[in-house]
């Protein structure tokens, strides 16, 4: 997969051109997710909409009306086509500019039917659904790096989907598998069946039927599926089975309660199941209570089966394994394990849920309906046009909330789609850098459900997820183990894999096909299931060969066997283990990857459920003859595209690389080559990136080096300044005034006047424009808008706007307190492209070059933040004269053990003294071939020390240090965490105005809130005149006056007031000797001022609302 | 100010130019103009870098 890595691409003329091939990497990266969508575009809308119920209602007259979805589709991007302009398709980069959403119209036609003849076909649109980049409706599809680039894009870039300034990616989220657990079942649309063991020995089936939970014996289950006699229900149910009484008689005892009930016939269960959850399910009265069944069958029951032959085979297994599993002959299967799960695509829920609304946007119609329908009793073709006009006013029902569960995340739905959550579907992609943008595309959420699960067993690392999911790359803290990464080379199957001649092949190979009679006994058997549905058997015997060629035919993709077909052959053993059978798949959405077949000497496909049981090697020498099948491609198959990125990421910790991967992710980098063309509220880019001298060679196959980030750093392993305890690191002042590290933030306001005015619809209040005489006048421009260039500083107007009709000016102003400058202002229009302008979006530049306080940090997982920026004068300097750019302090080393630290430190000096890009991919080096032992031999080579170690005198008084200090060169990268954005500050400023305490907030020049705890440790130092200072002083003391006679504060009131002269019992004769008189005293004599805090004043008066009297003894 | 002042200071006739985003074609427009381009009827105007003097200290 990758070469060895070398900078011979950023140094050739070919560095600026569009390489095909990083295209076709990239792509691959957020492949499932664009197939996913395709997939709905392509078949899944056909087969959809013949899942949707018919709206079916009876007339007045008793006559039937029907409504069906006859066909949906999805258009283009465009604006509309009155509009006058080169062309009418939308490209993402306007929607990005202006800040709308990327969408497409949804066409659906409809047709009416009554009394089952078609009256009236007619076609609409029923409005827009944001649409998938890339995807086969995106007007950027198959469009080349070059075309690309013309369109204002990265070439490679990849978005999901663009809402009002998100830009938004649906997770993967992880679900169970279908088909195979036959105690839990599955369906991609997410409807799932249970079957319940119950301690008296029979089983229930449940399942769910709109989010409400429905439970039917089994055998009736079975009895409504197939028109057969008892007699064959018992035979096939003990098959395998028969000499085991207790299960024979469990089931007979099933099959007798069931006559007990007075059911003896498939009608009769039909009609029994059918008369009661008839009030459940929403048909129209013609429909027979049989038919009822039959519709909820069809809806909830192994709904992958079409056929009811197919869903009886499967309960009759499921029926097998729940009482073998009950009677412990098998292991219980955890469902926490990745072997049982599928992901969900952002197309698969963007579907369903559509499919949802279509069905939603029904019911509510046929409400309104029924309820104008009775009113007025009309023509055939009154009724067509009301029905018409009820269709179009529900509209927005289908696409609104497409809309909304893209831009909040949250579902909107009846069902659930059967996904456990509905906060979180979406996710805001941020393009911090390229590292944590392609890692959205290959996260894997468990679900929001789990996060509140008190049990880690969720959280676990299975092994059975090796090789699919990244073990280093989580996050640690609450999504830990929830939130995961596909690894590097995993997949995701997107369609069902061709299964055409797949039974054929299997009767071929010494399968009995399921419809003929057995040959052989059914307990020397194994059971053969595809997808959840019984093909046949297979005798033992021949078990083994059997595998081992149909194995053959797939890696090879011989006699019709898909390369995606996953074979899982569970061997019976004499002890409790999984249930035995042949398991194959070949629907969407497995996790699949790529390893090596050793007798095909060919790459096989393989999945998470046959990994478990087959025999892989990761290198050569672990081969064990005849046991050894497979072997895996690279040793680095079980690390993500982010872990992968770490350099000798095998000489570190673990959770060194682990918080590698999370840092990675904060680093300023390169965020995009169209800064020009977006509108993103907030971008950090770095001024100065270097390409990596010491890389792993998944760096060059991913193209880093067009997304730079980093600085090769000279670090000198020192405790020199003081300044570095606790992780501090110590930067070069010298080298920060060249420019090292420097970076700056994009930020954009939108402006939008319409907003401004409050106003709905195109009505125009304000205009943008500046007033002749303004003082301003050298800030802004006569349309009033920003000069490009300038320099703005707190309260700055940056730009200026008129009522029209009262012609008053007004200016926005710059709220940060930072200077920044005015980078780029974009006038934008709407849609139509006729209005008037009344929305701008303005860009500051501001610059940021590091500060004490900025964080930094290496690719292992070694962060620290700047604690001095040192004179290079007074740096220590080694006998070359070269004086270190960064001081790291040695402590940082032991309890960290972040090896691959000081491995990166040797080869990054040698590589940077010989001239060369070394490899730092993991598993190079060994115990018999060390990395310090190579290294330290290249430095040998160059004249220095074979331990990457230096003589260093001190920058001061130019005295040798005794000790040889290791300097090497390191590449570091800066997070994006700044003090600029972080320091608060305070010392008088607003106040709440309630309580007249300083408010919260960094945004509004708050105060740190002085907490209990704090108070508390203050009181134990007895440190009162500092308590009094913050909580009292500092915060909201105030003056007032109390009366000490009667200790009250309400009963006071001013004399300096005119109005207490219409108080009549004051005596005139105190006016001149106080200003303060007691109402209950009927004297001013006692009133003393006091201060206390403003709050007990509020107190007091909220105490004296509800007639509590506050008295204080004062003394 | 009186607002029968203001009045007369609202029509700014003097046309600005901006620089479509889409073929980069320099657009005179006026303020009671609609933001398109005329010659390919983008919906997004660039404003043009000032021709003032701007000087800041280099420090």
């Amino acid at each position: 997969m990758c070469a060895n890595p070398s900078q011979k691409r950023i140094h050739s003329k070919e560095y600026s051109d569009l390489s095909p091939h990083h295209f076709e990497v990239v792509r691959k990266i957020s492949k499932a997710h664009i197939d996913s969508f395709n997939f709905m575009l392509e078949e899944g809308i056909v087969k959809g909409i013949n899942w949707i119920p018919p709206l079916e209602l009876q007339l007045p007259d008793s006559s039937r009306l029907q409504i069906k979805i006859a066909d949906v589709s999805l258009g283009y991007p465009m604006v509309h086509k009155d509009c006058v302009a080169k062309t009418n398709l939308v490209y993402p980069s306007e929607c990005r500019m202006r800040g709308t959403t990327y969408r497409a119209k949804l066409n659906v036609s409809f047709i009416i039917k009554i009394n089952n003849q078609v009256v009236e076909q007619f076609s609409d649109v029923v409005g827009d659904i944001p649409v998938m980049l890339k995807t086969k409706r995106c007007n950027l599809a198959n469009l080349t790096p070059k075309q690309m680039v013309e369109r204002y894009e990265d070439a490679g870039d990849q978005w999901l989907f663009l809402v009002n300034h998100g830009n938004k990616v649906a997770n993967y989220l992880l679900n169970m598998e279908f088909q195979f657990v036959a105690l839990e079942m599955i369906k991609s649309e997410a409807l799932n069946l249970v079957l319940h063991y119950l301690s008296n020995g029979t089983a229930k089936l449940r399942f769910f039927y709109l989010k409400q939970p429905v439970f039917l014996p089994i055998i009736m289950v079975l009895k409504a599926l197939r028109n057969v006699s008892d007699q064959f229900i018992y035979t096939e149910l003990v098959k395998g089975k028969e000499n085991d009484t207790f299960y024979c008689s469990c089931i007979t005892n099933m099959l007798r309660l069931l006559h007990q009930e007075g059911l003896f016939t498939h009608q009769q269960v039909k009609d029994f199941i059918g008369e009661r959850l008839r009030v459940k399910v929403d048909l129209a009265p013609w429909y027979s209570s049989s038919e009822v069944t039959d519709f909820l069958f069809q809806q909830c029951i192994a709904i992958h089966l079409y056929n009811n032959v197919d869903k009886f085979n499967l309960l009759v297994y499921m029926t097998r394994k729940l009482f073998a599993c009950a009677r412990g002959e098998c292991a219980i299967e955890n469902p926490d394990n990745p072997m049982f799960h599928e992901l969900y695509m952002s197309g698969h829920i963007y579907f369903t849920l559509l499919l949802e609304r279509f069905e939603a946007f029904f019911k509510s119609v046929k409400l309104q309906l029924s309820r104008s329908l009775e009113e007025n009793n009309s023509t055939k073709k009154d009724t067509v046009n009301q029905v018409k006009k009820h269709l179009s006013s529900k509209f927005s029902e289908i696409t609104r909330p497409m809309e909304y569960l893209i831009s909040t995340g949250n579902l909107q739905s009846r069902t659930g789609l059967g996904l456990m959550q509905t906060a979180g579907i979406s996710v805001m992609a941020e393009k911090i850098n390229w590292w944590r943008f392609i890692s959205h595309f290959r996260a894997v959420h468990r679900g929001a459900y789990f996060t509140e699960m008190k049990t880690t067993t969720c959280r676990k690392l299975y092994p059975e997820s090796w090789g699919f999911l990244c073990p280093v790359n989580t996050p640690d803290g609450t999504p830990c183990g929830l939130l995961n990464h596909l690894s590097a080379m995993c997949m995701i199957t997107s369609s069902q894999s061709s299964v055409r001649d797949l039974s054929a092949t299997l009767v071929e190979l010494g399968m009995e096909s399921i419809d003929k009679p057995l040959t052989v006994r059914a307990s020397e058997c194994y059971t053969v299931i595809l997808d959840g549905k019984v093909l046949g058997y297979v005798p033992d015997a021949i078990m083994v060969n059997f595998i081992s060629l149909l194995r053959t035919y797939k890696a090879t993709g011989k006699n019709g066997i898909d390369r995606l077909l996953e074979i899982g052959f569970v061997p019976k053993t004499n002890k409790p283990t999984q249930f035995a059978g042949l398991y194959l798949f070949s629907n969407p959405a497995r996790m699949m990857r790529p390893v090596f077949n050793l007798k095909t000497q060919s790459v096989e496909i393989i999945g998470s459920f046959e990994q478990v049981y087959m025999d892989i090697c990761v290198v050569g020498n672990e081969i064990i003859p005849n046991v050894t099948t497979h072997q895996e491609l690279t040793e680095t198959c079980m690390l993500s595209i982010l872990a992968n990125q770490i350099p000798f990421s095998d000489f570190n910790q673990s959770p060194r690389n682990m918080y590698c991967c999370q840092m990675g992710k904060q680093t300023m980098g390169t965020p995009s080559h169209t800064l020009k063309f977006r509108s993103d509220l907030k971008m950090y880019s770095i001024s100065s990136p270097q390409s990596p001298i010491v890389r792993p060679a998944a760096h060059d196959y991913y193209h880093m080096d067009d997304y730079p980030f980093g600085t090769n750093a000279v670090v000198a392993v020192i405790s020199y300044t003081g300044y570095d305890m606790e992780d501090a690191l110590v930067l070069n002042k010298g080298a920060v005034e060249r420019g090292f590290k420097h970076g700056s933030i994009h930020k954009t306001i939108i402006v939008n006047l319409h907003e401004i005015a409050g106003t709905r619809g195109g009505e125009i209040v304000y205009l943008f424009g500046r007033q002749d005489s303004a003082d301003y006048a050298d800030k802004l421009d006569i349309d009033g808008l920003p000069y490009i260039g300038t320099k703005v500083e707190f309260d700055d107007p940056i730009c200026s706007y008129y009522n029209i009709s009262t012609g008053e000016y007004r200016t926005e102003k710059y709220k940060s307190t930072e200077v920044a400058y005015i980078s780029d202002v974009k006038a934008l229009s709407n849609d139509s492209g006729r209005e008037v302008l009344q929305r701008v979006a303005i860009t500051f530049y501001i610059p940021r070059k590091p500060i004490v306080g900025d964080k930094f940090a290496n690719r292992h997982g070694q962060k620290g933040i700047c604690s001095v920026l040192w004179p290079q004068e007074n740096m220590p300097f080694t006998q070359t004269g070269l004086t270190p750019d960064i001081i790291f302090n040695p402590h940082g080393f032991p309890s960290r053990m972040t090896i691959g630290m000081m491995i990166e430190s040797m080869a990054g000096k040698s590589g940077a003294l010989h001239g060369l890009v070394h490899d730092a991919t993991p598993f190079m080096f060994s115990e018999d071939n060390h990395a310090s032992d190579y290294y330290g031999k290249l430095l040998e080579a160059a004249g220095y020390n074979y331990f990457g170690t230096e003589r260093m005198y001190s920058g001061v008084d130019g005295r040798e240090l005794t000790a040889d200090i290791f300097v090497g060169v390191i590449f570091y990268i800066r997070l994006r965490h700044m003090v600029g954005d972080k320091y608060q500050v305070r010392s008088v400023g607003p106040v709440d105005q309630l309580t007249r305490q300083p408010v919260q907030g960094r945004k509004r020049s708050g105060g740190i809130r002085f907490g209990e705890m704090e108070r508390d440790s203050l009181l134990a130092h007895g440190a009162s005149f500092l308590l009094r200072d913050r909580l009292f002083t500092q915060s909201d003391e105030s003056l007032s006056y109390i009366c000490t006679k009667c200790g009250l504060l309400t009963s006071l009131i001013s004399l300096a007031n005119a109005e207490s002269s219409r108080y009549a019992e004051v005596n005139r004769s105190d006016v001149s000797k106080n200003l303060w008189y007691c109402r209950t005293c009927r004297s001013g004599d006692h009133v003393k001022a006091v201060s206390i805090p403003y709050v007990l004043q509020y107190l007091i008066a909220e105490l004296a609302s509800v007639n509590i009297k506050l008295q204080f003894e004062v003394n | 100010m009186d607002s029968s002042s203001k009045e007369q200071q609202i029509p700014v006739k003097q046309p600005m130019v901006y620089i479509c985003a889409e073929c980069h074609h320099e657009n005179e427009i006026k303020p009671r103009d609609p933001i398109r381009c005329r010659e390919c009827g983008y919906r997004i105007m660039y404003k043009k870098r000032t021709k003032r003097l701007i000087v800041f200290d280099a420090r």
